[in-house]
C-alpha cells in the first residue's frame, strides 16, 4: 500500500462490495417488489377500465333511455291529445244526438254502479 | 412459462431491456449490484436494516427511471448515486445529526496503533473511526463518488464544510488504514479540483 495513492486505494476499496450471504434472498426481494407493484398497478388500470366502462355504459344507455322516453312521451302526448279531441267529438254528437235525456240515463247508471259498488265494499268489510 | 433463466449480457444491455419492461432482466441487475449499494449505504453510517430498505426502494425508483440510464457511466455508479440521495433525504427528514458538528477528538484515533495495524485494510473497520458527518462525506465521494461541490449542495452546507470533513475523514482512515510513510499530505486534492 506504500506505493499506492491513498486515495485511489481508498476508491478501490470502496469498489469492492462486502459479500452478503442474503445477496440472493435481497434480489429476490426487489424483483417481488417489483412484481407487485406491477400487479398493483395493472389492478388500479384493471380497476379504472371497469369503473370508466361502467360509467360510459351508464351515460350511454341512460342517454338512449332518456331520448326513447321523450319519443315515446312525445307520441303519447300526441295520441292522447288526439284521443281527448275524439272523444270530446262523440260527447258532443252524443248530447247532440240524443239531448237531456241522454244525460240522466247515464247519470242514473253512475248512480246505481256506484250503489252496487258500495254494497260490495260493505260485504266486504 | 417460456425460458425461467436470467437475462445475461452486460449492464448496458441488461438496462436496455429492463427499460423495454423485462423485470427479470433488472432483476439480473439487482444480483449483480444488490451487494455494491448495500455496503454503500452500510459504510455511510446506515444501519444494516435501514441500508437494506433503502437499498431496495433505490432498486426500484432505478427501475422507474430505468430510461435515464444511458449507459455512458457504470450502472454500479447509476444506482448508488440514487441510493445516497434516498439515505440522504432521510437522514435530512429525521435530522439525526447536524452536518456541521465539530471535528471529534481525534487522539482516539492516533493511539490505537496496535488495533490499527490488525485492521489495516478493513475499511468498514475504519470507517466507524470517522465521526457520522466525515463518514458520510468521505462516502459520498469515494463511494459514490461525488464531486465535493455535488455534496455540498445535496447536503446543502458549504463546500468548504465538506472539504473539512473529508479531509479530517482522509486523515484519520490515514491514520488507521495507511502507514506513516505512506501518508500523502493532499490526498484529497485531486477531487477537490473536481468539484
Amino acid at each position: 500500500m506504500a506505493d499506492l495513492d491513498f486515495e485511489t486505494q481508498l476508491s478501490r476499496l470502496y469498489g469492492q462490495a462486502p459479500v452478503f450471504r442474503d445477496s440472493e434472498l435481497f434480489a429476490q426481494q426487489v424483483t417481488a417488489r417489483l412484481d407487485r407493484g406491477w400487479a398493483l398497478r395493472r389492478v388500479l388500470i384493471g380497476g379504472t377500465g371497469v369503473v370508466a366502462g361502467f360509467a360510459a355504459a351508464v351515460q350511454l344507455i341512460s342517454a338512449r333511455f332518456t331520448e326513447e322516453l321523450s319519443q315515446v312521451s312525445h307520441e303519447g302526448a300526441q295520441q292522447l291529445s288526439v284521443g281527448l279531441e275524439q272523444l270530446t267529438h262523440r260527447y258532443d254528437q252524443m248530447f247532440n244526438l240524443g239531448g237531456s235525456e241522454t244525460l240522466w240515463v247515464g247519470a242514473a247508471l253512475a248512480i246505481l254502479a256506484l250503489a252496487f259498488a258500495v254494497t260490495r265494499l260493505v260485504d266486504e268489510l | 412459462m417460456g425460458n425461467e433463466r436470467p437475462p445475461t449480457g452486460h449492464d448496458v444491455e441488461l438496462a436496455a431491456l429492463a427499460a423495454a419492461g423485462d423485470r427479470r432482466a433488472f432483476g439480473e441487475l439487482v444480483r449483480r449490484h444488490g451487494s455494491a449499494v448495500r455496503g454503500l449505504l452500510r459504510r455511510m453510517g446506515a444501519d444494516p436494516a435501514t441500508a437494506d430498505d433503502i437499498a431496495q426502494d433505490a432498486f426500484l425508483v432505478g427501475y422507474e427511471q430505468i430510461v435515464e440510464f444511458r449507459g455512458e457511466g457504470a450502472f454500479a455508479g447509476w444506482i448508488k448515486k440514487i441510493a445516497a440521495r434516498l439515505y440522504l433525504r432521510k437522514v435530512k427528514r429525521e435530522a439525526r445529526f447536524v452536518l456541521t458538528e465539530a471535528p471529534e477528538d481525534e487522539a482516539s484515533v492516533a493511539s490505537d496503533g496496535a488495533a490499527a495495524k490488525a485492521d489495516r485494510l478493513d475499511l468498514d473497520e475504519a470507517l466507524k473511526q470517522l465521526s457520522k458527518a466525515e463518514r458520510l462525506c468521505v462516502s459520498l465521494c469515494y463511494g459514490a463518488d461525488w464531486s465535493h461541490a455535488e455534496a455540498a449542495e445535496v447536503l446543502n452546507i458549504p463546500l468548504g464544510t465538506v472539504k473539512s470533513h473529508v479531509k479530517r475523514g482522509l486523515d484519520k482512515l490515514r491514520a488507521r488504514m495507511a502507514p506513516p510513510s505512506a501518508s500523502a499530505p493532499n490526498d484529497s486534492a485531486r477531487r477537490e479540483n473536481r468539484g
